[in-house]
């Protein structure tokens, strides 16, 4: 039975090698869009969200206008046209097609500040009516304060994905730094080191996070703040299980040949370090930051999402979701769940590009 | 053997005193005094908690009740262990949940990871990988979502409210155990395959052993690093919980420990705490006993 199956036929596996490079490419174009994303979410979105954001400014936003995306009409009274139009929101939400208007690219908007320095106003796309008229496009449908829900899941990606870099930036060079200095050197700084990861480790993650959020939030207040709690309390609680990974790699490369030879010559400890150990576990360290970048995303969406994260008028994927915590609301407006497909794609894209990655980087365990 | 499960025991005591010590040091972080947050503690209270004493003196006491299976008065004036665990049965539905989840996810993981390896490449093996590809992607709290949302659209019933429904159990139990399910599911199958290829089961298959008993062999050589994981399995249990408390509403000890936070209760946020430090270590030490029975290979020193 199970004798027949150890032989492997050659034939599929080229051809899943293949389907799996292609897949692997895939996932990396992903990821390069995900980053033009963060970059320019502003721009993407038809609308500003943080000019709009306590603003008094009226506009025309009906609470849960569902999803136009399926409403951009191509066909006119003069036939198929190549610039696609949506027709007027009517009050209750339904269209009007007695009034149309064209969608334009690179149009003019909303102000916003691209990176917090150049003013502009100038959008992907959009209608290029004023924010009073009937004739928006909600491309995503809208929410219960009648905010563009594609301008906030690009934003809420931005937080949701640069918080994960960071972190991770964050991470491993904690991990690296108390990793290699465990693994080197050995002795009572591994037993120091090694005994406070076991503390942070017997602690549960997601309950330490909650508390330190809690406790965080008492004391410093403001929009970017909360961002940079979230932060700190990510990294605080992540950095243990790292450490502990790259000092097994550190420990296993520190008795190899060319590290003996180094020391020999006398190469300070700092040297071996960064040049002989670093560099031949540098694979391995790409694909670990390629894959507890998921993870890091997957435990902030998880803490936005019970309340702990994210806080209005930032936000992110998970506090997004939040909305949609009600089987009610879910139902009569499926598409608060939209935030769900970006999340589940982002994670699916990274896990993917750090198994390809271990595959071609040819990193072991 | 006896020597080291004392030691274990000697050392996870540290351990929690160590937990127990940041517990109280977080909710001591609280900006103000206990006694800010919670107002309906009596002369007697603050006697016995020493409320109105420096951070060690206090720490000292919630100690040295904690040994008395007291562990504070909760915001609402009942005891912490009443709020957290017996008040509504919070503790038995916790169990039934963690017990369900553990008792579907293992057997139904390996025995997928086995089928896996075995027929390698397969349809079905096509099939599990796919999902577990396409699962992994999935954190538990967007499945809870779908899933309620398909439920109340189908059925037109909510899986949430303020009660354990044991009809939506393997609702809970999905949610709560699919990180789980995948994870062991691909760890079996790599270990398996691993072991299928080693010198030992050619040996076996050499001297004309039936299949069955060369899977005997294979399977518990390939079982024990799981068996490691188990401690590691805890967490995410743990965190699945926290979410489908969230989401579904559902009266266990997870829920009255979010709801402390909510509430400003710190004698509850320390306890809960604690209680999960507890749990966590009890479940490394106990994987670490099921590898030592598991695997005669192991000697632990000592």
């Amino acid at each position: 039975m199970g004798r027949k199956n150890i032989n492997v036929k050659v034939s599929p596996k080229g051809y899943r090698k293949k389907r799996r490079r292609s897949l692997s490419i895939a996932s990396a174009i992903i990821v390069l869009l995900l980053i033009i994303f963060i970059i320019l979410p502003e721009f993407i979105s038809p609308y500003s969200y943080c000019l709009r954001y306590g603003e008094t400014e009226y506009r025309f936003a009906p609470r849960y206008s569902p999803p136009m995306i399926g409403r951009l009409h191509f066909w006119g009274e003069t036939g198929f046209t190549l610039r696609p139009f949506v027709c007027a929101i009517g009050e209750d939400g339904e269209e009007d097609c007695s009034r149309q208007y064209p969608i334009y690219f690179f149009i003019h908007g909303d102000r916003y500040r691209l990176w917090g320095i150049f003013e502009t106003n100038l959008h992907l796309f959009g209608t290029g009516e004023p924010s009073d008229s009937p004739g928006q496009i909600f491309l995503l449908g809208t929410d219960e304060g009648g905010e563009d829900l594609l301008t906030k899941i690009l934003l809420g990606g931005r937080t949701t994905l640069s918080i994960s870099f960071i972190v991770v930036f964050i991470n491993f060079l904690l991990g690296i730094i108390l990793g290699s200095l465990s693994g080197y050197y050995g002795r009572w700084i591994d037993d120091i080191i090694q005994r406070v990861t076991e503390i942070f480790m017997s602690i549960p993650r997601l309950a330490l996070l909650i508390s330190l959020t809690f406790i965080a939030n008492f004391y410093f207040k403001g929009t970017t703040i909360n961002y940079w709690i979230i932060v700190g309390v990510l990294s605080f609680v992540n950095w243990a299980p790292l450490a502990r990974e790259i000092r097994g790699q550190v420990l296993a490369v520190r008795e190899e040949e060319y590290v003996m030879a180094a020391k020999a010559l006398g190469a300070t400890a700092g040297h071996i370090i960064i040049n002989h150990i670093l560099r031949n576990i540098s694979g391995f360290l790409i694909v670990s930051a390629t894959l507890s970048i998921p993870n890091i995303i997957i435990l902030e969406s998880v803490l936005s999402f019970i309340g702990w994260g994210i806080q209005e008028p930032l936000m992110s994927w998970g506090s997004l979701l939040q909305a949609a915590n009600r089987p009610v609301v879910i139902t009569n407006y499926p598409w608060l769940l939209i935030p769900a497909f970006p999340l589940f794609f982002t994670i699916f894209a990274f896990n993917f590009l750090g198994d390809a990655l271990r595959d071609a980087l040819e990193v072991r365990g | 053997m006896v020597g080291y499960i004392l030691r274990r025991i000697f050392y996870m005591i540290l351990m929690l005193l160590l937990i127990s010590f940041i517990a109280f040091a977080i909710i001591q972080a609280m900006p103000g005094s206990i006694l800010d947050y919670i107002h309906i503690y009596s002369e007697e209270d603050v006697k016995t908690y020493g409320l109105n004493q420096p951070f060690l003196v206090q720490y000292g006491k919630w100690l040295s009740r904690l040994l008395h299976l007291d562990f504070g008065i909760a915001g609402n004036g009942m005891p912490v262990s009443a709020v957290l665990f017996t008040e509504g049965a919070k503790w038995f539905y916790s169990l039934i949940i963690i017990c369900a989840t553990m008792l579907f996810a293992w057997p139904l993981g390996i025995a997928i990871g086995i089928c896996s390896a075995l027929w390698q490449n397969s349809l079905w093996d096509r099939i599990a990988l796919f999902i577990s590809v396409f699962g992994i992607a999935l954190p538990n709290f967007l499945l809870a979502l779908f899933l309620s949302w398909i439920l109340y659209r189908g059925l037109g019933i909510p899986p949430v409210g303020n009660k354990f429904q044991l009809e939506f159990l393997w609702l809970y139990i999905l949610v709560i155990g699919s990180a789980s399910i995948i994870s062991i599911m691909r760890h079996m199958r790599s270990n398996l395959i691993d072991v299928l290829t080693t010198d030992y089961i050619r040996t076996a298959r050499a001297k004309g052993l039936r299949e069955h008993v060369i899977l005997k062999h294979g399977v518990r050589n390939a079982i024990n690093p799981l068996i490691s994981m188990l401690g590691f399995y805890i967490p995410t249990l743990f965190e699945g919980m926290i979410v489908a408390a969230a989401i579904f509403n559902i009266p266990i000890i997870e829920r009255a420990y979010l709801e402390a936070f909510k509430n400003q209760d710190p004698y509850v946020i320390a306890t809960g705490l604690l209680f999960f430090g507890i749990i966590l270590l009890a479940g490394n030490l106990l994987a670490d006993l099921l590898l030592l029975m598991n695997d005669p290979r192991i000697r632990y020193e000592g």
